[in-house]
């Protein structure tokens, strides 16, 4: 099995998420796994600009690309951690739910209306959730926990 | 098939929620079918929360298009092999 773990991310216009991006990435790192971001372009531009050596990321996917190789059956990951904090990230993530339900799934939830977006969540997933803008700490210590449980189930 | 830029099409609504556009393809559409995530329109998967809804009118299908920092489209678009796709492999509702 890959030791591949897909970070999905939504939009980028919430402060958040480059950070919780580079930290999960760097956990996933020193557990033995390699973060594979699928991004838009702006997204992925954050990211790579904030990690010019490609320190904690070194793999980048276009977003809709890894969609359509997950529907067609050309890729698969054994873990998939979804960056969320609009309709549209809730239907990117619950698309990535049904096209690769082997996966262990945790979804980061943020920005101001994180609650809501999380309680219409309707497949199995961990979440993450703190309606945080520019606050990172309410998100770190779940993701701490949540992210070395998830290595250790896959 | 192809890019929907090449293509005859109408935007019906832009950055809604995935909710509102299913009750607007449900509106303008004469014939429904549901289709599970991934299934492939003019090259590209669907998203969305399953089953998804695509309508038909005319010789135009009716369905939901996300992109990350837009929300979702809901989209007409001309397209007789499309129409005889979702026709032939999704499930009829009413």
């Amino acid at each position: 099995m890959t030791d591949e773990v897909l970070l999905l991310l939504g939009c980028p216009q919430i402060p958040v998420q480059s950070p919780i991006v580079l930290y999960v990435a760097n956990l996933l790192n020193d557990l033995g796994k390699v973060p594979v971001v699928a991004a838009n372009p702006s997204a992925k531009q954050l990211i790579a600009v904030s990690d010019p050596k490609k320190h904690y990321v070194k793999e980048f996917q276009d977003v809709d690309r890894t969609i359509a190789d997950l529907a067609d059956g050309k890729v698969g990951y054994p873990m998939i951690v979804s960056f969320i904090h609009n309709d549209a990230g809730l239907t990117y993530t619950t698309t990535a739910a049904a096209l690769a339900p082997q996966a262990v799934l945790i979804t980061v939830l943020f920005g101001e209306h994180a609650y809501d977006i999380a309680e219409e969540i309707g497949f199995p997933t961990e979440k993450i959730v703190a309606p945080v803008t520019h606050n990172t700490r309410p998100l770190l210590t779940k993701i701490d926990e949540m992210i070395k449980w998830a290595v250790l189930k896959i | 098939m192809g890019c929907l830029e090449n293509m005859n099409y109408e935007v019906l609504a832009k950055n809604c929620s995935f909710k509102e556009a299913r009750d607007i393809i449900q509106k303008n559409s004469t014939e429904k079918y549901e289709v599970l995530p991934g299934f492939k329109l003019l090259e590209k998967p669907l998203m969305g929360v399953p089953p998804l809804l695509v309508g038909i009118k005319g010789q135009k299908l009716v369905y939901g298009y996300t992109k990350p920092c837009h929300g979702t489209f809901v989209v007409a678009v001309e397209d007789l092999d499309s129409v005889d796709h979702v026709r032939k492999n999704g499930k009829p509702v009413r």
